[in-house]
């Protein structure tokens, strides 16, 4: 976690991460170009521009197929949570190998006429008169933009600034995933020799879906559902429940989240669910150094105040615990950011 | 919900646990490998649209009579065959014709400077920038030249009807591989639009394609109206005429629409 703000965030874990996804873009692309020009030679070799093209493309297809199932995945299995923790790097590469397919396709089809470039993507190849014959070059350049936004915005300085809007942004990465599906269906999936491309695209959306499915029926963030009644108390649970130094995720009339946890052994401390950083699940984390840390970035929060310790300065909403007995209850009233309560200690044995 | 504890935790600033480390290395090695194949595997199930063949390393020059049939049009005798002639098509640098040059000189002995864009039977010439094409000092052959006017004249082969795929003669012929199709389509637009000719792609039942050149009735260019037609299968009927070794379907106003 960081407290200012850099051009690119590193540290070893993202240094190893982002060489080890470059090495297998270059070994796609390389392979991908030396593989045709062995293989399609002289009069049957396919312009260089062209073959770059289709290099770059299915590259990036196959990377947003992949940075999509990373959300699923982690969820299936908390292993796969290393790669969500680096995925804005990620998402930013596969920005970059699209743009330069939509550059290259600029570049050779639009230009050396008489109409400019970027006027040609919009009038060129097809007319707006009807379904099957809209162009299909604006679906790549409409998800292209949308891809634009969200690389754009994928620092922490705009995730702070723009606040929940940044996640509802970045959930744009779907309905761009739609239009580049609508943009190969409508383009090279209509030409007489599609090769592989109609498998990959079903393996594609058949893992993005699928994945997210299955991870939504079975692998949804359980939490423990209570409702308030009357009192201001709500009954949690035996917090035997709770393993030390790990959480549970409590739902407040289906709505309020929050995140109890044990740490030392015997002290209880409720906080918000949500990370500050990215809206982490909290309630998913564990107590690390006295600091309950979240499992996407490693954002940290004193249990006793819901305050990031020094130097960094997050705070989250904290919340009254009681204990009568085993039984947890919890004041459901958020308490504002940073709010320090008494530590709720635990004195019955089990 | 109670949270399992068996998974090690990951945080991205402290060394990872070696529990996921086992995960991992043989995970990166297998994803690296995957990448590896998958850009082989996925590169070799292209096809190529050739053979064609444009020759851009060094400029050849061809002398021959100029004609405007709409589209510029060299006829010359073959170099390795005295008794046959050959049209090669002229077309300018990028998406543009070469009208420009080339109609100044019409019915002249010239000779034209360029880079060869060749397939099958076809041979198209893109000019090269400076000075593409300039009459001869002399007629060297008055012999040829009379020849050359005698087997360029129009010669109606009777009406027919064919269906295939608009497209501009440049990129189909071998300057772009493949330049015909749906992904195509914006630049054979810009090629047409650009005065390049326009070329209808007939699959014959031998499995070959055969390319005629589109004109409208009268025999004048019809590119730019057809250029909001490109890659689209069409249904054409016309008249079948022969000039030189180019055969050109030319087509009513009802056609082009």
């Amino acid at each position: 976690m960081s407290h200012t703000f850099v051009p690119v965030s590193w540290n070893p874990r993202k240094r190893v991460y982002d060489v080890c996804l470059w090495i297998c873009i270059a070994l796609y692309i390389v392979l991908y170009v030396s593989v045709t020009n062995m293989f399609f030679q002289q009069e049957d070799a396919i312009s260089t521009l062209i073959v770059l093209m289709r290099a770059f493309s299915t590259c990036g297809f196959i990377m947003l197929t992949f940075i999509l199932c990373i959300g699923p995945l982690a969820r299936i299995d908390q292993r796969f949570l290393p790669l969500l923790y680096n995925r804005r790097h990620f998402g930013v590469s596969f920005f970059l190998i699209a743009l330069i397919h939509g550059a290259l396709a600029i570049f050779w089809y639009h230009s050396f006429g008489d109409i400019n470039p970027i006027v040609s993507v919009v009038t060129s190849g097809g007319s707006y008169g009807g379904v099957g014959d809209f162009p299909f070059q604006l679906f790549g350049l409409l998800s292209l933009l949308m891809f634009f936004v969200m690389a754009a915005t994928s620092h922490d300085y705009w995730n702070a600034t723009l606040g929940p809007l940044w996640k509802s942004l970045h959930l744009l990465v779907y309905p761009g995933y739609a239009l580049l599906i609508i943009h190969i269906g409508m383009g090279a999936m209509q030409e007489s020799n599609t090769g592989i491309l109609p498998y990959m695209v079903f393996i594609s959306v058949t893992l993005v879906g699928g994945l997210h499915l299955y991870s939504a029926l079975f692998h949804s963030r359980q939490s423990l559902a209570v409702e308030q009644e009357a009192s201001s108390w709500v009954e949690v649970g035996n917090w035997q429940q709770i393993e030390n130094d790990r959480g549970i995720t409590v739902t407040v009339n289906g709505a309020e989240r929050v995140a109890i946890f044990r740490y030392d052994e015997c002290k209880l401390s409720a906080v918000s669910n949500v990370c500050r950083h990215q809206n982490g699940p909290l309630g998913e984390g564990k107590v690390i150094d006295g600091c309950i840390t979240c499992p996407w970035h490693g954002f940290q929060y004193r249990p006793e105040d819901g305050r990031s310790p020094p130097p960094f300065t997050e705070k989250i909403e904290t919340f009254k615990l009681k204990l009568e007995g085993n039984v947890i209850y919890l004041d459901p009233k958020p308490l504002p950011l940073g709010t320090p309560r008494e530590v709720t200690m635990i004195t019955t044995t089990h | 919900m109670k949270n399992s504890d068996k998974a090690p935790f990951f945080v991205g600033y402290l060394d990872m646990p070696k529990q996921l480390k086992r995960f991992y290395i043989p995970l990166v090695i297998l994803v690296g490998v995957l990448s590896a194949l998958g850009g082989m595997s996925i590169a070799k199930q292209q096809q190529s649209d050739g053979p064609a063949e444009w020759q851009t390393s060094s400029t050849v020059t061809y002398h021959g009579l100029l004609k405007m049939e709409p589209y510029p049009v060299l006829h010359r005798i073959n170099p390795d065959n005295a008794n046959e002639t050959e049209s090669i098509l002229l077309v300018n640098q990028g998406k543009f014709s070469a009208e420009h040059y080339a109609a100044p000189l019409e019915d002249q002995w010239v000779s034209v400077t360029g880079y060869p864009i060749i397939r099958g039977g076809w041979t198209m010439l893109e000019l090269a920038s400076d000075q593409p094409i300039h009459t001869a000092a002399k007629i060297e052959e008055p012999s040829e030249f009379s020849i050359l006017g005698q087997s360029s004249s129009s010669v109606s082969l009777g009406a027919v009807s064919f269906s295939g795929e608009i497209a501009d003669s440049k990129c189909f012929l071998g300057v772009m591989n493949p330049g015909k199709g749906t992904v195509h389509k914006a630049c054979a637009e810009v090629c047409l639009l650009g005065g390049i000719p326009a070329m209808l792609l007939v699959l014959g039942e031998d499995g070959l394609k055969y390319g005629y050149l589109l004109t409208h009735s009268d025999g004048s260019s019809v590119s730019k109206e057809l250029a909001n037609q490109a890659a689209k299968q069409v249904e054409v009927n016309g008249e079948l005429v022969k000039k030189g070794d180019l055969l050109y379907l030319q087509i009513g106003e009802s056609e082009v629409l």
